[in-house]
């Protein structure tokens, strides 16, 4: 190399003198590690205006008027600025630039900005898109489970689209209504967005997304306490268009069905309680009940209902340009169908955006970005639409022995859900409900950086979305054939059967929404390096408004039966059943510092003052700064010169201390108002609405506060290989929400109150990050990444009617904590079933009138500790079952590993002891309606006294106690990913597109799971299963 | 220099034009709650108005439910335990009626502010005077008639007459002794009735409340102090104040249109203008849906085979026992003609508009000479049949289809029968009982006589059947039956036997049931599986040609009759608790704990856990 550019030098030095008026300087860009070269990058003249982007061959050409020395620089997004100073009559520059990723000079987004990761001041973790983009998932947080510490993410249930919940470092809330939320700040490029516009976004569309953890979140002061989530979605790449599809295609079913008992099992549960009740025998199942039962075989509701779905993804991109102009556009389409019945969720979303190069000085970007999201269902109209809580009732628990069809007509049998039928005739009744929401969104700013003001720079930003929802539901009545009872019991069937009408509501219903909002940032930044100090001073004005409404009405009465119109419905009694008009405003101001002595020694101040028209006018305004100072030891001399700069690449240690505030309470609470009222009357023959008061004004309702200390350490070891982060964190949340409108008052005030400034608590924690990352030869590659942490918590000061302190009942104990200590759960103390006759024998020899909840102790029985001495078990006895539960590691894995084209990416959880529980309806002894899980059938008889549980009607038994508490060690995969990449050097030789092949498994594999008939993950049996997925998919980019 | 001051003026420009932008709009702050208005309310007639119908809502009672602890007593068949039985402890929270959580209806006391508020509001807001009257003298009402619900059950309650700010106000409000609860439940329908108006028009207000029915409230809550329930002692000047206002109410209600309605039978099912004997009333609606208001009486009420349901809403044998004779007297009159086997027989006409019995044609769901069975074993109510051989047909409206009688809140039917929560007849008796209390006996007597006509009771040579009484003791007893049968199931009896301090008189009784036994060869139920006994006549199954035995029986023939059946009577109180146990302590229900802890100054009762507080003051 350097013999060619010595050559290209002295040819140069003879063309000078023929060019001498204008210069012309050439040269060629290419990737240090590939060695290939790169079009699209952008190479400047130092101290002109004078630009220049490289050729689809990665070569330039720029001209210049100075003959003198000039310093020419290439730009490249994803790889680290060069330079280059030419001499007099040199006019060759050929640049080798270097990815910057996983390099230190690699910026993180803040927030109103950039800033390069090495004077980062704050706990600030950010994930790239790329890494997750292959994991397809309805909500984009879910691809995120398990990578970032300090960042929880939760999924109500495996239905396709259920809701997933983020939270960063577990924030303190002390009630929920009113609008009192636990929900991190969404900010979409710069603009405050909802949860559901991070929840539509693709992967694919998504460039990198941070998290602000810490008092970094008082950039966003208004509504930073629960942290901050900044997505930057993807923009522009100058250079030649290119196109990029990626497909994906899989199929989804359930990790684990949960492990019922048989309907045979079931039948001999109950008639083992039976006998040792001295039940009458109409109630018990005859052997020959039973031997049918037994012959009679029929599969599950489950299994008969359940199938694996579909799941596709597919997503395009687009993106080019030239210095002057680069555009984005792209698109993505989600569909997943459900596993039975007819459920899907369906998502597109489209962003597409340009930004120009006005003149020198000016830069515009606009960009249009759209979504449609919309679901379909056709379950139990009660139910959850985030668990589908009925439909898995009925399909998990129903009594094996209950046909759902007899002679080909559904069989018309209650199940425990309310008012629910045999789900099979639920699931065929037409019922239905469709939910959809579209967004539009326009995201648009200029800036301006003066040319004559060197570091300034100005800008405008204006956001506008609108939201729009839709909701259709239909509820026709339908009909159920009731079979006659058979069997010794009544409970088998018969064949004779009578018709059944099960109204369902008779309804069909129909709501549209709206809400407009806009965000308009103003910023000056002005950013300057004198000496060795560089400073950077930010001042943004911002405000948004926002107005909503949404309107719902509903007809019953279905008068054509099939048709889901409201036409076909009694027109007479069309009802409004909600309108919700409302408009909101907010409008802040803040200033952002940062010093720093030769990158050496770091400081940055923020300070931010809002005003949310949440409060009454003279509460309106928050002032929220924040202080951080940080120090790169790594940089001194003393460490470069020491040994341990061999192994410590870089090292810095940082702290900082802020004020952050929340104002996401349900507005007006401090105002006197009347709403309508939510029944009617009647007067005559007249239908009349009313009115009715709201709740006891609060004219001192303010701003929540947290205050947060954030201490870390960010260091490289090991030629970069090896990084930690290590956060330590505490937090004071004060004049916390606290909805005080059941317990405030005497009763005879006669009015509710909202919302007080009350509450307080701190928390406390620490966050840990590791990575390792190698090449073992020029083959193999592989790197491993841990996140994990610590949190702990204890309130201060929690709001109790001061008349009923003193008198705490165990709801309250359970939520009144100890300081230092992690809360252990309250319960009874298990101490074993009562199995022999001798055990009994000295239980009552002990204490004759020894009772457990009221009853003679028995053979069977679960026994408890009793704590209180008083010689009976009962609520009293309830008691803190463990110090704590926690594990004492729960850490998220990423694990990735490279051969030539082949990469494979594993993402995982493993948590280490601590405690779990088992609850809900498994604890609850079965019935001859609701069906238990299979352990149960394992229990206690005179013939099996050693059984693992106890007898059906053990009192206490399904009470929370250490009976039912199991190791916590649970360890699964997320998602796994296998990639082959075709060459570049075979696509281009063979002119067609890059070709990507993966296949992806999401929850392919519980390798711990601490219960024995049901997947972890699934909190509830009677939930939708956590599913688990496997697709194939193809990315070809031309 | 003269670079620099251009820089500087092109940034200060830059700047101002950023602020300018983002900060043009001042008003950003300027929002309102669109869902919402503010106080203005009070300065219009229509919004207050609005703010006064969702108050009725919740403060007009809706039918009761049977046998709960409002509406449990001797006349019907479903019973709280805990009442009947006398296993109320007081140290929970049982009587809820008051307060079970801190909410709109269930907190008397959110409906009270909600009068406070407005009473308050109205006087200060710019309305003209007519108007506000009209709509305050509703809330008066309103107040006090909440304030007497809670009083009848508990004695005297906290007395809460402004909306409090507790940032201002001392809002620890002790219970007020009953005497001061019933002189403020008497001043504000004082002055309710000087602001009402005499009648409303019926389509778009009936419903709404009078100065007679203002006046007949203060009537009925004077007339509760004067009784033994409050005035054990019986201190005579509390039954001349209710003499006076109960006559005024009854003069006033005759001035204002109100009068008996000449047809018992149909007074719970004409709805019209020419129903005068309502007074007070909720409206119901079984066909409008916009949305239902309908209840589910009927389906509660009704036969299984008329209901596809069944309910528990039957009369016992021993109100059935309580009507006498069509010539006004008692069963018990040996001169009374009573036929114990027949007993249906020539009773007062209240008796067959009230009771639905075996072998009585009923012409439910619109059949016609439809025959109700109530023996034992009878097929079409198999499932569900009445635990006392009777049912209530006084509340059923005849018209209602099988399918009809179920009610659901979001496609109707069921009844929209209105609930009446006082007809002129109440106001009538009350004037009646005050009467006799201070001795006006031939006062009391006409006024009896009136309604006994009105039920179709001849006057024949007894006077109705009131020339045996003689003593205000005996004209006493006789007003507490008379009530009974005249509101028999109109959820009344358990207010009047509190109020007479007679429940507790019950206890060691029981509650009966009356069974009609099928005699052999005939046989009531299906065709056993394993096929019909030979010699056997099973009544309730068609035979070849399509008939039922059971449908051709005529019970009024005795022969005919005692050949089919043998009848008993047997209790119907469980076998853990077998008889009635109502304690004396019971007149004033325990207030729940729930909302005594709500409160420093709250007492309890005296007579329960803790009690301080004597109701009788």
């Amino acid at each position: 190399m350097r013999k060619n550019y010595l050559l290209i030098f002295l040819l140069l030095l003879f063309s000078t003198g023929v060019f001498a008026q204008r210069r012309v300087i050439t040269g060629a860009v290419i990737d240090s590690a590939s060695k290939e070269t790169l079009p699209g990058v952008t190479i400047t003249i130092k101290g002109s205006n004078s630009s220049a982007t490289s050729n689809k061959d990665g070569n330039y050409t720029i001209k210049t008027a100075n003959n003198e020395s000039v310093t020419i620089g290439a730009h490249f997004i994803g790889y680290k600025y060069a330079e280059i100073t030419l001499k007099p009559g040199q006019n060759n520059a050929n640049f080798v630039l270097t990815s910057s990723n996983k390099d230190l000079s690699e910026v993180v987004v803040t927030g109103y900005g950039t800033t390069l990761k090495s004077k980062l001041l704050g706990a600030v973790s950010e994930i790239k898109a790329q890494d997750v983009q292959d994991i397809s998932v309805a909500n984009f947080g879910q691809a995120l489970q398990d990578r970032i510490a300090g960042v929880g993410v939760s999924v109500a249930s495996g239905k396709p689209g259920a809701t997933s919940t983020l939270s960063i470092r577990s924030p303190t809330v002390f009630g929920s209504g009113l609008g009192i939320t636990s929900d991190p700040l969404y900010v979409i490029d710069g603009i405050i967005s909802q949860k559901s516009d991070f929840d539509n976004l693709d992967a694919s569309l998504v460039e990198t997304v941070s998290f602000l953890k810490d008092s970094q979140a008082a950039i966003y002061g208004a509504a930073g306490d629960k942290g901050v989530v900044l997505v930057t979605t993807k923009h522009g790449r100058p250079g030649k268009p290119q196109i990029s599809y990626t497909g994906y295609y899989g199929t989804a079913t359930a990790t684990e069905e949960p492990k019922m008992m048989t309907g045979l099992q079931l039948a001999q549960f109950l008639n083992d309680d039976y006998a040792l009740n001295n039940a009458p025998t109409t109630s018990r199942f005859s052997s020959a009940d039973l031997s049918y039962i037994a012959t009679h075989p029929q599969k599950s509701v489950f299994d008969q209902l359940w199938h694996p779905a579909d799941m596709q993804r597919h997503t395009l991109s687009l993106t080019g340009g030239s210095d002057k102009i680069v555009f984005f556009a792209g698109g993505s389409y989600y569909n997943e169908g459900g596993n039975f019945g007819d459920i899907s969720v369906t998502k597109w979303n489209i962003r597409s955006g340009v930004t120009a190069r006005l003149t020198d000085d000016i830069t515009a970007y606009v960009s249009v970005n759209g979504s449609y999201a919309t679901s379909y269902d056709n379950g139990a109209k009660a139910e959850s639409s985030d668990t589908e809580n009925y439909m898995i009732l009925s399909m998990v628990t129903t009594p094996g022995w209950i046909p759902l069809y007899i002679n080909g007509r559904p069989n018309g049998f209650t199940t425990s859900g309310p008012g629910f039928w045999n789900p099979v005739s639920y699931l065929n009744s037409g019922s239905y409900s469709e939910p959809a929401s579209q967004t539009l969104n326009l995201n648009s700013y200029l800036e301006w950086r003066p040319h004559f003001v060197k570091g300034l720079t100005a800008k405008v930003q204006y956001g506008k979305t609108n939201y729009s929802t839709n909701a259709k539901n239909y509820y026709p009545s339908y009909s159920v054939a009731q079979f006659s009872a058979s069997g010794q019991n009544g409970l088998l069937y018969g064949t004779t059967y009578t018709n059944k009408t099960i109204s369902n509501s008779d309804q069909i219903l129909e709501s549209y929404g709206y809400n407009n909002t806009y965000e308009l940032i103003g910023s000056l930044d002005y950013a300057r390096s004198i000496g060795k100090s560089n400073f950077d001073v930010l001042y943004v004005t911002e405000q948004t408004e926002a107005n909503a409404d949404q309107i719902q009405f509903y007809r019953t009465g279905q008068q054509i039966p099939g048709v889901d119109q409201f036409f076909a419905y009694n027109s007479g009694t069309t009802t409004l059943q909600t309108t919700a008009p409302s408009e909101t405003g907010k409008r802040s101001y803040l200033v952002r510092a940062n010093y720093d002595y030769e990158s050496k020694y770091l400081m940055e101040f923020i300070g931010r003052e809002d005003g949310s028209s949440n409060f009454p006018p003279d509460k309106r305004w928050g002032l929220f700064p924040s202080v951080a100072v940080g120090w790169r030891i790594s940089e001194e001399d003393f460490f470069k010169n020491s040994f341990l700069s061999k192994y410590v690449n870089s090292l810095k240690v940082r702290f900082n201390e802020g004020l952050v505030g929340d104002d996401r309470v349900t507005p007006y609470q401090y105002a006197s108002h009347f709403t309508p009222y939510s029944g009617t009357m009647l007067f005559g023959s007249s239908v009349v609405n009313g009115l009715t008061n709201g709740i006891l004004p609060n004219t001192d309702l303010t701003w929540e506060h947290s205050r947060t200390q954030n201490l870390g350490l960010d260091a490289t070891f090991l030629n970069n290989r090896l990084t930690v982060t290590i956060d330590r964190y505490s937090k004071h949340v004060y004049d916390g929400f606290v909805d005080i409108s059941t317990l405030g008052y005497p009763a005879t005030l006669g009015v509710a109150s909202g919302i007080i400034n009350y509450a307080s608590a701190n928390s406390w924690g620490e966050d840990f990050s590791v990575g390792w990352n190698d090449n073992i030869n020029k083959n193999w590659r592989y790197g491993v990444s841990l996140v994990f942490g610590w949190a702990n918590g204890e309130n201060i000061l929690q709001y109790y009617n001061p008349l009923t302190l003193g008198e705490f009942t165990q709801n309250q104990l359970i939520t009144t904590g100890e300081k230092n200590s992690t809360n252990g759960p309250y319960g009874l103390i298990a101490t074993g079933i009562i199995r022999t006759q001798a055990q009994l024998n000295a239980i009552l020899k002990a204490n004759p009138n020894y009772t457990i909840e009221g009853q003679k102790p028995q053979l069977g029985f679960m026994n408890f500790e009793d704590v209180n001495h008083d010689g009976k078990i009962n609520a009293d006895d309830i008691t803190q079952m463990y110090k704590n539960t926690n594990p004492w590691l729960s850490t998220g894995f990423t694990f990735n590993v490279g051969y030539k084209q082949v990469a494979l990416s594993v993402n995982g959880h493993l948590t280490l002891g601590g405690k779990v529980f088992i609850g809900g309806q498994d604890v609850k002894a079965p019935t001859t309606t609701i069906n238990g899980p299979e352990f149960w059938a394992n229990h206690w008889t005179p013939s099996n006294p050693n059984a693992e549980y106890p007898r059906a009607d053990a009192p206490d038994a399904g009470s929370q106690s250490t009976f039912w508490a199991r190791n916590g060690t649970t360890g699964y995969i997320n998602n796994a990913t296998l990639s082959y990449t075709m060459p570049k050097s075979i696509s281009d030789r063979l002119k067609i597109p890059s070709l990507r092949v993966v296949v992806t498994a999401i929850n392919p594999w519980e390798f711990i799971d601490p219960y024995d008939y049901k997947d972890s993950r699934t909190s509830n049996i009677t939930y939708y299963p956590t599913l688990r997925t496997i697709s194939v998919g193809l990315n070809a980019t031309l | 220099m003269k670079n620099l001051s251009k820089k500087t003026a092109k940034l200060l420009i830059t700047t101002a034009l950023l602020i300018g932008v983002v900060g043009c709009k001042k008003n950003i702050f300027d929002k309102q709650d669109l869902n919402a208005v503010d106080g203005t309310i009070w300065n219009t007639a229509t919004a207050t108005n609005l703010f006064l119908n969702g108050t009725y809502d919740v403060v007009m009672p809706n039918w009761p439910t049977p046998g709960s602890i409002y509406n449990t007593s001797d006349e019907l068949n479903n019973t709280t335990a805990s009442i009947l039985y006398g296993t109320l402890t007081g140290s929970g929270n049982e009587v809820t009626y008051i307060y079970s959580k801190s909410a709109l209806g269930t907190d008397q006391y959110f409906s009270i502010y909600r009068c406070n508020l407005a009473i308050e509001g109205i006087n200060a807001g710019t309305m003209a005077a007519s108007d506000k009257a009209t709509l305050k003298g509703q809330f008066f009402f309103l107040r006090a008639f909440i304030y007497f619900q809670m009083v009848k059950l508990y004695g005297g309650v906290p007395l809460v007459l402004t909306t409090q700010n507790p940032a201002t106000d001392n809002i620890q409000v002790p219970r007020a002794k009953s005497s001061v609860c019933f002189a403020q439940i008497a001043a504000d329908l004082d002055s309710a009735a000087a602001m009402l108006p005499a009648s409303w028009n019926l389509s778009t207000d009936g419903g709404r409340i009078t100065r007679a029915a203002a006046m007949a409230m203060k009537g009925k809550a004077l007339l509760y102090w004067a009784s033994p329930q409050f005035n054990p002692n019986n201190d005579l000047t509390r039954w001349q104040a209710a003499y006076t206002a109960n006559k005024a109410a009854y003069t006033q209600a005759q001035a204002d249109g109100y009068a008996l309605y000449p047809t018992f039978a149909n007074i719970w099912l004409d709805e019209t203008a020419n129903n005068k004997e309502r007074m007070i009333w909720r409206t119901l609606d079984a066909v409008s849906l916009n949305p239902a208001h309908g209840t589910n009486t009927e389906y509660i009420t009704r036969p299984y085979s008329e209901s596809n349901g069944g309910g528990s809403n039957q009369p016992t044998w021993n109100l059935v026992q309580a009507f006498p004779m069509a010539n006004g007297l008692p069963i018990t009159n040996p001169n009374s003609g009573y036929n114990p086997e027949l007993f249906w027989q020539n009773r007062d006409p209240r008796f067959a508009a009230t009771i639905a019995y075996n072998g009585c044609t009923w012409n439910l769901s619109g059949s016609s000479n439809r025959l109700e069975w109530t023996y034992q074993g009878f097929l079409d109510d198999a499932k569900s049949p009445s635990a006392t051989g009777f049912y209530c047909r006084k509340i059923c409206n005849p018209s209602i289809t099988v399918a009809g009688a179920l009610y659901n809140t979001n496609t109707g039917g069921g009844s929209g029968m209105d609930w009446i929560e006082m007809r002129f007849a109440e106001v009538l008796l009350n004037y009646a009982e005050c009467a006799n209390a201070i001795g006006n006996l031939g006062e009391c007597e006409s006024l009896v006589a009136l309604l006994r006509a009105r039920a179709g009771i001849a006057a024949g040579s007894t006077n109705y059947g009131l020339s045996a009484i003689t003593s205000q003791a005996q004209m006493t007893s006789f007003l507490l039956t008379e009530r009974e049968i005249e509101f028999a199931m109109e959820g009344k009896r358990t207010d009047d036997l509190r109020r007479t301090r007679t429940f507790d008189k019950l206890t060691g009784t029981q509650r009966l049931a009356f069974r009609w036994n099928v005699n052999l060869p005939y046989v009531a139920g299906a065709i056993p599986t394993s096929g019909a006994v030979a010699g056997r006549t099973y009544i309730d199954v068609a035979d070849a040609s399509g008939g039922r035995v059971c449908d051709t029986i005529n019970v009024n023939n005795k022969a005919e009759y005692e050949k089919f059946f043998s009848t008993s009577t047997q209790s119907i109180e469980p076998a853990t608790t077998p008889v009635i146990n109502y304690p004396a302590t019971y007149y004033f229900y325990p207030l729940p704990q729930n909302f005594i802890s709500t409160s420093s100054v709250i007492q309890q009762t005296v007579g329960w856990p803790g009690g301080t507080f004597d109701p009788l003051q």
